[in-house]
C-alpha cells in the first residue's frame, strides 16, 4: 500500500481527536514523568485536516477539561509545556492561593484545572471520570 | 431493562447521591414523551430499527435529549438490523449522538464471527465518517487503547479497562480469546486505513502533536493576556495587605517591582509576589530626579480618597 496515497485518503473527525485527546489524559493520569511526543512529518494537506479536527468546538471542550494534566504531563526533555510558559514560582503561588484581586495579573495563574463540573460534558468525561478505553 | 416512562417517573424524586447515578443505560423507549428525565446526563437508549433505519420514537427522543444538553448513546443489542453502516454513521453524527453495538447475549461461533464482521463493517465506516463528533463503542475504545500505545507502550500493557460500562457492556460479555480476536480484526481495519501499522503510529503522533499544540497555544495566550493585564511601567503608590501601609514603588513594566523600605531603601520584588502582597492605589507622576527613590520628588502620599486602580 502506498502511505502517501493512503494518507491523500485519510480522514480525521473531532472524533477522532477527541479519542485522541482522551488517550493523552489517561496516560499523563498514570505517568510520573514529562511526556515527550516524537515529532513526525506529515504532508500539509494532512495535518491542515489534523488542525482543523482539533479546533472543533467538542475537541476544544475536551482540552479546555484535561488543560491542566496535559500542560502539566506533556513537554519536551524534563520540561513541562506549563513550566515553559510559567515560572516554578508562580505555580506555587497559584496552586497555594487563588488571588483575583492580584492588580499585577501575574500572580495568580489560572491554568483551568481538572474539576468535575455538575454538568459534565461527554468531551471531558474521560478527564473526570477516568479512562473508558478497551484493552 | 428500565423503560423510558420509567425512568421518568422514577427520576421525579430521586436524588442521586453519586457520580455514577447521573449515567443511565438500557433504556427502552416506550414512549414518545420527549421531557428529559431529571438528574440525568448521559442515557442509552436501546435501538429500534425498522428496515435497518432507527424508528421516529428513538430518533426523537435522541434528538430532544441532545438538545436540551444531555449525551445519548444509541444501543444497538447484536440481533438489532444496522442497517448500512456509512449511513448509520452519518444519522449519528448528523444528530451528535454516540452508539454502542453490543455483543450478542448468546456467543456461539455464528453469532460471534457475524459481530465481529458487523464491528470491521462499523470501524470502516467510522473512520470515512468526517462529520462524527461523537462514540462508536466499542470501536473508538479500542481507538483510544491504540493511541495510549502510541504514547507508551508500557504503560499500555499493564491497561486496565476501568470505566463501568465498558466492563459490563464488553469486557465482561466475552472470553479473553474472544475479546482478542475481536480487537485483533478491529486493528486490521484501523491500521488498513492508514496504510500499516507505521502509518498509524504517524498519524497518531501528529494527531497528539497537534493536541499538545493546541495546549500550547493557549497557555501563550495566557501568558499575553496576563502581560495585557499588567500595569504599565511606572511609578505607583502600594498598599501593603499585611498592615496598610503605603509605599511608592516603581513597576519596570516586565516582571519586577522597587518597593520602598522603611529605610529608604528599594527592594526587587517579583511581580507575583508583589501582586499577592499589595493592593495598587494609584500611579504617580515619576520623581524629577533619581530614580529609585522618592526623596528627589514626585509624590509624597497617596491621594487622600485612593481609588484602588483597575489598569
Amino acid at each position: 500500500m502506498n502511505p502517501a496515497k493512503t494518507a491523500s485518503l485519510v480522514v480525521v473527525s473531532a472524533s477522532m481527536a477527541l479519542v485522541a485527546t482522551h488517550a493523552m489524559a489517561s496516560v499523563a493520569k498514570d505517568s510520573d514523568r514529562i511526556i515527550n511526543l516524537a515529532k513526525v512529518e506529515l504532508s500539509p494537506e494532512l495535518q491542515a485536516r489534523i488542525d482543523a479536527a482539533v479546533a472543533k468546538k467538542d475537541v476544544k471542550q475536551a482540552v479546555a477539561g484535561a488543560f491542566s494534566i496535559l500542560s502539566t504531563k506533556y513537554g519536551s526533555g524534563s520540561e513541562s509545556l506549563t513550566s515553559k510558559y510559567f515560572s516554578g514560582n508562580d505555580i506555587l503561588l497559584a496552586a497555594a492561593e487563588p488571588r483575583a484581586d492580584d492588580f499585577t495579573g501575574q500572580g495568580y495563574i489560572d491554568v483551568p484545572s481538572v474539576t468535575c463540573y455538575s454538568n459534565c460534558h461527554s468531551a471531558c468525561h474521560s478527564a473526570c471520570h477516568g479512562s473508558r478505553g478497551w484493552r | 431493562m428500565t423503560t423510558l416512562s420509567q425512568l421518568i417517573k422514577e427520576r421525579e424524586t430521586f436524588e442521586p447521591s453519586s457520580e455514577e447515578d447521573y449515567f443511565v443505560f438500557g433504556i427502552e423507549v416506550d414512549t414518545d414523551d420527549v421531557t428529559p428525565p431529571r438528574n440525568v446526563r448521559e442515557i442509552g437508549l436501546i435501538a429500534q430499527t425498522e428496515g435497518g433505519e432507527l424508528t421516529n420514537e428513538v430518533l426523537d427522543v435522541t434528538i430532544s435529549y441532545i438538545l436540551s444538553g444531555i449525551d445519548v448513546l444509541v444501543e444497538f443489542p447484536a440481533e438489532i438490523e444496522i442497517g448500512d453502516p456509512r449511513h448509520l454513521m452519518a444519522t449519528a453524527a448528523s444528530v451528535n449522538a454516540s452508539i454502542s453495538l453490543l455483543p450478542p447475549k448468546e456467543l456461539t461461533d455464528e453469532s460471534f464471527e457475524a459481530y465481529c464482521q458487523r464491528l470491521e463493517a462499523v470501524t470502516s465506516a467510522y473512520l470515512k465518517q468526517l462529520t462524527m463528533t461523537k462514540f462508536v463503542m466499542p470501536v473508538t475504545n479500542y481507538l483510544q487503547y491504540c493511541y495510549t500505545e502510541v504514547l507508551d507502550l508500557e504503560l499500555a500493557r499493564s491497561f486496565v479497562p476501568e470505566d463501568g460500562y465498558v466492563l459490563s457492556r464488553f469486557h465482561e460479555a466475552m472470553t479473553i480469546e474472544q475479546s482478542d480476536t475481536l480487537k485483533a480484526r478491529v486493528r486490521q481495519v484501523i491500521v488498513d486505513n492508514f496504510g500499516g501499522e507505521e502509518g498509524f503510529r504517524t498519524f497518531a503522533l501528529g494527531l497528539m502533536g497537534s493536541v499538545a499544540g493546541a495546549v500550547e497555544t493557549s497557555l501563550s495566550e495566557i501568558v499575553e493576556e496576563r502581560r495585557q493585564k499588567a500595569p504599565p511601567a511606572g511609578w505607583y503608590w502600594l498598599s501593603r495587605k499585611a498592615d496598610s501601609t503605603f509605599a511608592m514603588s516603581r513597576f519596570d513594566g516586565v516582571s519586577t517591582w522597587h518597593v520602598e523600605q522603611p529605610d529608604g531603601s528599594f527592594l526587587a520584588i517579583d511581580t507575583s509576589e508583589a501582586g499577592g502582597d499589595h493592593i495598587l492605589v494609584e500611579p504617580v507622576p515619576p520623581p524629577s530626579v533619581g530614580a529609585p527613590g522618592r526623596e528627589d520628588g514626585g509624590a509624597t502620599s497617596p491621594s487622600d480618597s485612593p481609588e484602588v486602580a483597575e489598569v
